[in-house]
């Protein structure tokens, strides 16, 4: 029986060996993952031939798990054209100015969007946005819609994805196709050079040069679906959101009632809104200039004292590191005194956003700590100094005690030899 | 006040000699210290009291760091910067201490050069000589053990490169490395291990072969030049009597050596370097100048030949008074020993001078030339290729660190 059953098994591995080598091939492994749960629907097979740009641009997007159907409704398993023509559910193409409610039928569906982690009220959003108003308010087409910054109603990607418009590299660009455009823009009294001042600011290279995904886009400021300028009395509380402590010292300082009274428009008065440069001594000096206008102004004194306290810090803050790192180089242990001089500079970055309360007394107070660290390190510095001044002093004189001990016991060692010499040949 | 003293004294050694054979101990110190020396004791016979002296030295000095200094991975390197910064006189008190070890291991090599010259080794103070082999053998794994404490870059890859040379021993090489640094590299746990036996174990060994040592050379006097078995009774008149002459001649030569030991400590201060860390491999690790000569040797064999090779040169010394056991003493009559020895004295230094120059760039009648690991020297113009290939061959034969 056992020739038998030998047989049997030999039967079986000649069945089963080219199943095994279809599935353990690359062409198997191709096999394999062309087999999806649902093969391709009636909808992309007629449109293949018509567009296949757009069916397979469509296969890469994040919709096609839903299908054709799943927006456009019909039957996709009916091969002739009853599938749309026959269907009751079927939309077809949306006009443009349907288009938000035609994504919003999903995207405001909580129960279709729970599973995706995704928002609804994107569409209410949209709605308020200055784009939605000029839709739906004054049926303006020319206005953006969903698919616009999408990537187009077939290619819509996830946000994560590098590739897609609305990635936050992306993102300046996206916005940057309308507002930049020189003919569309003057009918809404919005300058086409917004695009371009937000690629000279600092948001613009912490995005750029330092790839940081958290910097600041178009969209950081003005919201997404519900993009609006911001009003006036917005924008310290919009620039406060990243930069909190600025925005804290800003609410205690003159320009904040200056702001409420509408004399002023918070951040933006000095800093700009889009092309928002590093700041620097010389925008305190001629921002402030700008408002205040006449030379007695005692707003003036105050911005040259902030002047001349800043600039003193940074000379203290620069000289005392010289000193160090000159001790270092005479090879002095200062790691203690680094990390003052370390401390003394974070101290000098935190009266940065200190500086918009305008308080002298705020910088009076950093500039007796940075003193008082500042004489410290120098103290520490010189008593090592003198340390080894002093070691170097002492030295000498007991060198000579030593070398006079040497000679003193080597002349009363030659007497007694002399002696004893002298004692032997007497004897 | 001196009938006061006196008195004192007197009521002191009434007491001890009725307890004590107090009188058979006065005869004993006084006949120790008017020993008579032979007539050719010289200032060279003054490195044996230096290097004593050293050893005092470093157990004053290590005493008063142990006070500061913390065995830990996480402390020592601190603890070390808080002794050279902030402790009063710890800079002095470390500077010493370093300083003192490197001077000490020059003066047993200077005294070991002093008796071999002048045959102090042959019959009948053999084992005078071992124990003081010995004593450099304890000197130096002082020096290696305590090279590591101060925690820093130096410290840490110096040994981890000095205990991955235990590796190539065959069949136990692993396990000495395992047992060496307490796991696979070197850590807070060989720290541990090289502070037990620096400050517990090595002292005590060094304190009993000294004692030994000591005990011997008072014991069997020094050696005069004659020939083994022909020295003669030292005539009282040409004697030199150990206290006060050769004790004030120890003393003129110690208080030079102290101002060059306070030189060295000031003007060039052992430094504190980096804090170790495993991450990061400076480039060119060498180990202190004591085991250069050993270091640049291992490079020129395989591992394992190398290991026992380097084990030859220690091996000769110990058994020299029974290789050598020709009767002469003076060094004019015996040639060939003074050949071979000044042979074996140069070669060491040469291969010391090639460790140290090796793996770095040198200025030679102001032409620059590269050194390579095995001290070939190549003009700085194109070179780097060689080099990379030497040393990655190095690296495969002597298992240094990754």
């Amino acid at each position: 029986m056992s020739w038998v059953s030998g047989l049997a098994k030999l039967r079986w591995v000649v069945s089963v060996s080219p199943l095994a080598f279809i599935f353990l091939s690359p062409l198997g492994s191709f096999a394999v993952s062309a087999a999806p749960g649902r093969g391709p629907s009636s909808c992309e097979t007629c449109h293949m031939e018509s567009d296949s740009a757009l069916v397979e641009s469509f296969r890469s997007s994040v919709h096609a798990t839903i299908g054709c159907h799943g927006c456009h409704g019909g039957n996709p398993n009916e091969p002739t054209e009853d599938a749309m023509f026959a269907a009751e559910d079927f939309k077809g193409k949306p006009d443009r100015k349907n288009v938000p409610e035609f994504c919003g039928g999903c995207h405001s569906d909580v129960r279709k969007m729970n599973p995706f982690g995704l928002r609804t009220d994107q569409l209410a959003q949209y709605k308020t946005s200055k784009h939605g108003e000029m839709l739906f308010g004054k049926g303006d087409e020319n206005v953006a819609v969903c698919i616009d910054c999408h990537g187009g109603a077939h290619q819509i990607l996830r946000p994560k994805d590098p590739a897609s418009p609305v990635h936050p590299t992306n993102v300046p660009a996206t916005c940057g196709r309308c507002h930049s455009d020189e003919k569309k823009m003057p009918k809404y009294h919005v300058p086409a050079t917004i695009p371009g001042d937000y690629e000279k600011s600092v948001h613009a290279a912490a995005l750029r040069v330092r790839k940081d995904l958290s910097a600041p886009t178009c969209v950081t400021c003005h919201g997404n679906h519900g993009a609006t300028p911001p009003g006036v009395r917005d924008v310290s509380e919009i620039c406060g959101r990243c930069h909190v402590r600025e925005a804290e010292a800003f609410s205690k300082s003159p320009h904040a009632s200056a702001t409420a009274g509408g004399k002023m428009k918070a951040c933006i008065s000095c800093h700009s809104n889009h092309a928002i440069h590093h700041p620097t001594d010389e925008l305190l000096r001629t921002a402030c200039a700008d408002c205040h206008k006449k030379a007695d102004d005692p707003a003036l004194q105050v911005r040259d004292e902030f002047l001349a306290g800043i600039g003193q810090i940074r000379r203290d803050i620069d000289s005392t590191r010289d000193l160090v790192q000159s001790a270092a180089e005479r090879g002095f242990e200062v790691g203690e005194e680094q990390v003052r001089v370390e401390e003394a500079k974070t101290a000098f970055i935190a009266l940065t956003p200190a500086q918009h309360a305008l308080n002298l007394a705020d910088l009076s107070k950093a500039l007796r700590e940075t003193e008082t660290r500042q004489d410290d390190i120098q103290r520490s510095i010189k008593e090592k100094i003198l340390g080894e001044t002093v070691r170097r002093m002492i030295f000498l004189p007991a060198v000579i005690i030593l070398v006079l001990l040497s000679i003193a016991f080597a002349a009363k060692r030659a007497e007694i030899e002399h002696s004893r010499r002298g004692n032997g040949n007497g004897g | 006040m001196n009938e006061k003293l006196t008195s004192m004294r007197n009521s002191i050694e009434k007491f001890l000699r009725a307890r004590y054979p107090w009188d058979s101990f006065k005869d004993f110190a006084a006949h120790q210290a008017q020993k008579p020396l032979p007539p050719h004791v010289s200032w060279w016979h003054t490195f044996g009291s230096l290097a004593l002296f050293l050893l005092a030295n470093q157990i004053v000095t290590g005493l008063l760091l142990m006070a500061y200094y913390r065995p830990t991975s996480d402390h020592a390197f601190e603890s070390i910067r808080f002794i050279q910064t902030e402790v009063p006189a710890g800079w002095l008190i470390r500077g010493l201490h370093a300083w003192g070890a490197a001077l000490m291991i020059c003066m047993l090599i200077l005294h070991m050069i002093r008796v071999f010259v002048m045959g102090g080794y042959k019959k009948p103070r053999e084992l005078t000589w071992v124990t003081g082999v010995l004593l450099l053998g304890v000197t130096v794994t002082f020096g290696f053990t305590g090279y590591l404490l101060p925690w820093n870059q130096l410290s840490y890859w110096a040994t981890t490169v000095g205990t991955e040379v235990a590796r190539a021993v065959p069949f136990v090489g692993n396990d000495i490395a395992l047992m060496l640094r307490g796991g696979e590299g070197v850590s807070g746990e060989t720290l541990g291990r090289f502070y037990v036996l620096h400050v517990a174990v090595l002292p005590w060994a060094i304190v009993g072969l000294v004692s030994i040592h000591l005990f011997l050379m008072r014991l069997q006097n020094l050696a005069t030049l004659e020939r083994v078995g022909e020295e003669q009774d030292i005539p009282p008149h040409h004697a030199v009597p150990f206290f006060p002459e050769h004790v004030l001649k120890e003393l003129s030569v110690f208080t030079v050596f102290l101002g060059f030991l306070l030189a060295l400590v000031i003007f060039s201060p052992p430094e504190l370097g980096e804090p170790a860390d495993p991450f990061n491999t400076p480039v060119g690790i060498k180990p202190e100048w004591y085991f250069l000569s050993t270091y640049q040797m291992l490079k020129y064999f395989p591992k394992t030949i190398g290991i026992f090779t380097s084990m030859i040169p220690p091996l000769i010394l110990v058994l020299l008074p029974f290789i050598d056991r020709s009767l002469e003493r003076h060094p004019k009559r015996r040639p060939l020993a003074m050949t071979l020895g000044a042979l074996a004295l140069v070669g060491a230094l040469a291969l010391g001078i090639v460790g140290k120059i090796s793996e770095t760039h040198i200025r030679f009648f102001g032409k620059p030339y590269e050194v390579d690991l095995y001290g070939r020297w190549t003009p700085e113009e194109g070179s780097a290729p060689a080099a990379d290939t030497t040393v990655s061959r190095a690296e495969n034969r002597t298992g240094s660190a990754p």
